[in-house]
């Protein structure tokens, strides 16, 4: 029996004691981009920090690869999930390649010399974010598009098979999110299972396949981005008006959304927000 | 979604009544404490002879306990009413131009390096007289204040509110080994350096006569000071947005802050904590308006100085308590207190 | 952007930098060998005032000399150099690791609050148990304890754990420095020439016994030090990262606190609280080897003390005077220098 690589049970979990989710249950399906979804403070990122091990839930369980993390030795999960969490810290000084290097900490022993597949994992990582030309500069030089490649890349040089990214293209200009979407999909094509929190509903309708939407600590809706992706989806979560058509280009659902000073053509395509 | 509740507004009357209350409270704390600072030492005298002697000047001719009341803790209370003030504003003044609720002129290194600067100067120039020491004092001061602030803003990785108080800390490290390097080598008059590096009030009143005009005018610009640091207080973004000159704005502020602290020095000694204990306590009395904050943190700052004189003089045995070593006593669990509330330090 | 070489070029390209990176660590670690044997013979022939003839003294110190020569060398400076060499060692290494911990070049065990309690605990059996030699080690010793463990205790859970760690550390040093004032207030003027002297730090009278105690400190730590350090680096990583990399974030940084504060602790209580050794060790190790091991600092922080002790015995005009006056006086425009020229980075 194959296990989904991420699941969550029951799980509650807060900070200082008060709860930000209670009794969540959430699956993250192999191979996939599954992105999490939300207006601020749903708990979408305390999700991920439970799922990665970095916040321990108060009661239930997260099961990776079917074994409860809680129980996991944090190195063994270090090799099967990589974890970008928001706003990494860059140390000064650093360079590209060896802040790289940290990512085969899981696979290092004590004192032991590079191997070949140390440095072929770097040289991979290295390769397929496109940051090899930007190997020797020190990180706290690079543009915020390829300091968030490079961070990427040290998560790759951990070879996991799963990896969680919390908003990762927060503060990053246009071309340089797609840059990063863009390798994200590179690598789900790949065989990698992405779980992305994104605040951006538009990249999460396009780049996903599955969407998880929360609310208030509770999934409100989780499934294929199509059948997630609806306008009573947008009401309901997001509280706002819209209209979703289909991308001429790629397919995948268009969100347009309705201020108040966007009248649609005909009143029978007007939605009524409940107040 | 808007169609919530409009902020409340604090209520004006409350707040002035609050105020009311509070001055009225430290007040009465004062003159308790001033009293007890006239009545407790290693000779006790009743309250009753206290306030006679006060009121009838002449009685020190006549009774011995009028004498030690008039002549030795009358002039010691006064000179803990000053350096009181004077550190009362400018923890407040530090706190509010560095929008770091944890420090005032001790943890900035500010005072130390006023005594520095005077241990040098008896020691290398044969300066005497406290009002000569002041002026090197005040070098001292800026000096040490300048540096800190520039050591703070060079470290990386920390969050300003830690860096600053880590190169204060830092530089208050450096200037106690200083002086205790430059008195290593003739401890036979360590004794006589002692104020220098352990500030105290006992032994020191002499310094009111020459000291009184630079704390009084450092007290008076300081009391002009709040609405200016109200503004510093919004951000330099935000104060510039209202028309403030920012860098020359910081520049005055703490130059008040550093005349304030050198002229406790220069009479004292370095005694830390009474600016930011006092500094916090008005706070929470007044509130954040600093043109309140200054007059009551001087207040508090004598309340405190007096409170932690009298309790060292209450010691064991003959001797008594520096007051520095009190206010470090009694001041460390407030500061260790503060750092750990969780919204201060996740800067 | 460029085209990217195949994956195998790339992987020859690590190896290339990796290799250019520990050859540059080796060469250094391999010069500042050679310097400190250089600078250690230097101290055993030319250390204090008995003259004696180079051949007698490679005799003494090869434990084959007699008489004067035997004595002096052998029992007196072979001791005190090896002691300066492996308490240096300590020093540097304990200012290190901090630094790196705290992710701030003026966050040592001096500021953080251990050589304070250790200061307090010395001075306390220095100047009250009127005790020295062994006694005051372990008073030392016992300070630090004291101190480590309210700082850890004060400044557990939450976060920003390391934040509110120096906060409370700088607190902790205030109290135990109120302390040490305290007792110097206290002492007559024996006590205090040794308390003093004993604060400002000297090497002199350093036996064979420090040597051995000194010796097993180093050894343990570094064992100790070499486990911990690859965790050490992933914390600066920020502790998602590191957690996420599959580091023990509260094992390590609770580690690496307390292995830092036992070498200082240790260190001082035979050297007593020698300035700026801590400090400035891991900032001139980040420029000579950026690949940031542990053993350049140690070694540059044995060089520092034993040539600082070597000029304390010798230097023309001011010796003799306790090496802690010369390291002060060396480290401070050290520590300056490196931070105007470029935002001191901790590897």
């Amino acid at each position: 029996m194959t296990f989904n690589p991420l699941e969550v049970r029951s799980a509650t979990a807060g900070y200082g004691g008060i709860p930000v989710f209670r009794e969540l249950d959430v699956v993250v399906r192999a191979g996939e981009i599954t992105a999490l979804v939300g207006p601020n403070a749903c708990g979408k990122s305390t999700l991920l920090r439970a799922m990665s091990r970095l916040l321990p839930v108060a009661s239930g369980a997260v099961l990776l690869d079917g074994e409860d993390i809680a129980t996991t030795p944090t190195r063994d999960i270090a090799k099967k999930l990589g974890v970008l969490p928001q706003e990494p810290v860059t140390p000064g000084g650093i360079t590209v390649t060896e802040l790289v290097w940290r990512g085969r900490h899981p696979h290092r022993r004590l004192g032991q010399r590079p191997t070949h597949a140390d440095r072929l994992a770097i040289a991979q990582a290295l390769v397929q974010t496109g940051t090899g030309a930007l190997a020797d500069r020190p990180v706290d030089s690079l543009s915020g598009g390829q300091r968030q490649r490079v961070w990427i890349a040290l998560a790759l040089a951990q070879q996991t098979s799963t990896l969680l990214l919390d908003e990762p293209t927060s503060y990053l200009d246009v071309a340089h999110q797609l840059e990063v979407l863009d390798l994200l999909v590179d690598l789900r094509n790949q065989g990698k299972t992405i779980l992305i929190v994104l605040h951006d509903l538009g990249q999460a309708a396009r780049y996903a396949d599955t969407v998880i939407a929360m609310k208030d600590g509770r999934v409100v809706r989780s499934g294929p981005t199509r059948e997630v992706v609806t306008e009573e989806l947008l009401t309901d979560v997001f509280g706002v008006v819209a209209r979703i058509i289909e991308d001429p280009d790629t397919g995948s659902p268009l969100v347009l959304v309705r201020g108040r000073h966007d009248h649609p053509r005909s009143s029978a395509d007007r939605v009524t927000l409940q107040p | 979604m808007s169609g919530g509740q409009s902020p409340r507004v604090a209520d004006a009357g409350t707040q002035a009544r609050r105020r009311l209350v509070g001055l009225g409270a430290a007040l009465v704390l004062l003159v308790a404490v001033a009293v007890a600072s006239l009545a407790v030492g290693a000779r006790d005298i009743a309250p009753g002879t206290v306030v006679r002697a006060l009121l009838d000047p002449s009685l020190a001719d006549r009774s011995y306990d009028a004498a030690v009341v008039l002549d030795e803790r009358l002039p010691r209370t006064l000179l803990a009413l000053m350096v009181g003030a004077c550190l009362g504003a400018a923890g407040v003044i530090m706190q509010a131009v560095t929008r770091n609720p944890l420090v005032d002129g001790g943890i900035l290194g500010t005072e130390l390096g006023a005594a520095v600067a005077v241990v040098a100067a008896i020691l290398f120039l044969g300066v005497s007289g406290a009002s000569n020491y002041f002026w090197f004092a005040l070098a001292g001061a800026a000096v040490t204040t300048a540096l800190v602030v520039m050591l703070s803003r060079l470290a990386t990785d920390t969050s300003e509110t830690v860096s600053l108080v880590i190169s204060g800390a830092a530089a208050s490290a450096l200037l106690a080994a200083l002086i205790t390097i430059m008195t290593v080598r003739d401890t036979s008059v360590f004794a006589h350096y002692r104020y220098w590096s352990i500030g105290q009030l006992s032994g020191r009143a002499g310094t009111i006569d020459e000291l009184w005009p630079f704390a009084v005018t450092g007290i008076v610009l300081a009391l002009f000071l709040g609405s200016t640091l109200n503004i510093l207080g919004l951000g330099d973004d935000v104060a510039t947005a209202l028309g403030v000159r920012v860098p020359l704005a910081q520049l005055m502020v703490m130059t008040v802050a550093v005349l304030l602290c050198a002229a406790a020095t220069s009479a004292t000694g370095p005694i830390g904590f009474v600016g930011l204990v006092g500094a916090h306590v008005a706070r929470l009395l007044v509130g954040a308006d600093n043109r309140w904050t200054i007059p009551y943190a001087m207040l508090c700052g004598v309340v405190l100085l007096l409170a932690a004189d009298v309790l060292g003089r209450l010691a064991p045995g003959d001797g008594e308590i520096q007051v520095s070593i009190m206010t470090a006593v009694v001041g460390t669990p407030f500061f260790v207190a503060l750092a750990r509330r969780r919204r201060l330090v996740a800067a | 952007m460029t085209a990217h070489p195949t994956v195998e070029l790339a992987a020859a390209q690590v190896l290339a930098a990796g290799r250019l990176a520990r050859r540059r660590t080796v060469f250094i670690a391999g010069s500042l060998t050679f310097v400190l044997l250089v600078v250690l013979v230097l101290s055993v022939t030319l250390g204090g005032s008995a003259s004696i003839s180079l051949s007698d003294t490679l005799l003494a110190a090869a434990g084959r000399g007699d008489g004067l020569a035997d004595f002096v060398v052998f029992e007196n400076r072979v001791p005190r150099s090896l002691t300066a060499v492996l308490a240096g060692a300590l020093f540097g290494l304990s200012g290190v690791v901090y630094q790196r911990l705290v992710m701030n070049v003026l966050a040592t065990p001096d500021i953080i609050g251990v050589t304070a309690g250790a200061a307090a605990g010395g001075v306390v059996v220095l100047v009250l148990l009127e005790r020295s030699g062994v006694a005051t080690q372990v008073g030392a010793l016992a300070g630090a304890f004291i101190a480590v463990t309210f700082i850890i205790a004060l400044s557990a859970g939450g976060s920003a754990v390391v934040h509110r760690l120096v906060l409370v550390g700088i607190g902790i040093s205030a109290c135990f420095a109120s302390v040490t004032n305290y007792v110097l207030a206290q002492a007559d003027e024996t006590g205090t020439e040794r308390a003093m002297r004993w604060l400002v730090g000297s090497l002199h009278g350093a036996v064979w016994d420090d040597v051995r105690v000194l010796a097993v400190a180093l050894t343990l730590s570094v064992v100790l030090l070499v486990l911990l350090v690859r965790d050490l680096d992933n914390l600066r990583l920020g502790d998602d990262i590191a957690t996420s990399l599959g580091s023990r974030v509260r094992s390590t940084r609770r580690g690496v606190l307390l292995v830092g504060a036992a070498m200082a602790a240790v260190s001082t209580s035979v050297v007593g609280p020698v300035a700026f050794i801590a400090l400035v060790c891991g900032p001139i190790a980040a420029r000579l080897d950026p690949r940031g091991g542990i053993f350049v600092p140690g070694l540059m922080g044995a060089i520092l003390l034993l040539a600082s002790d070597v000029a304390a015995q010798n230097a023309p005009l001011i010796s003799p005077v306790p090496t802690g006056a010369i390291t002060a006086l060396i480290g401070a425009p050290v520590l300056v220098v490196l931070l105007v020229r470029r935002k001191a980075s901790i590897r």
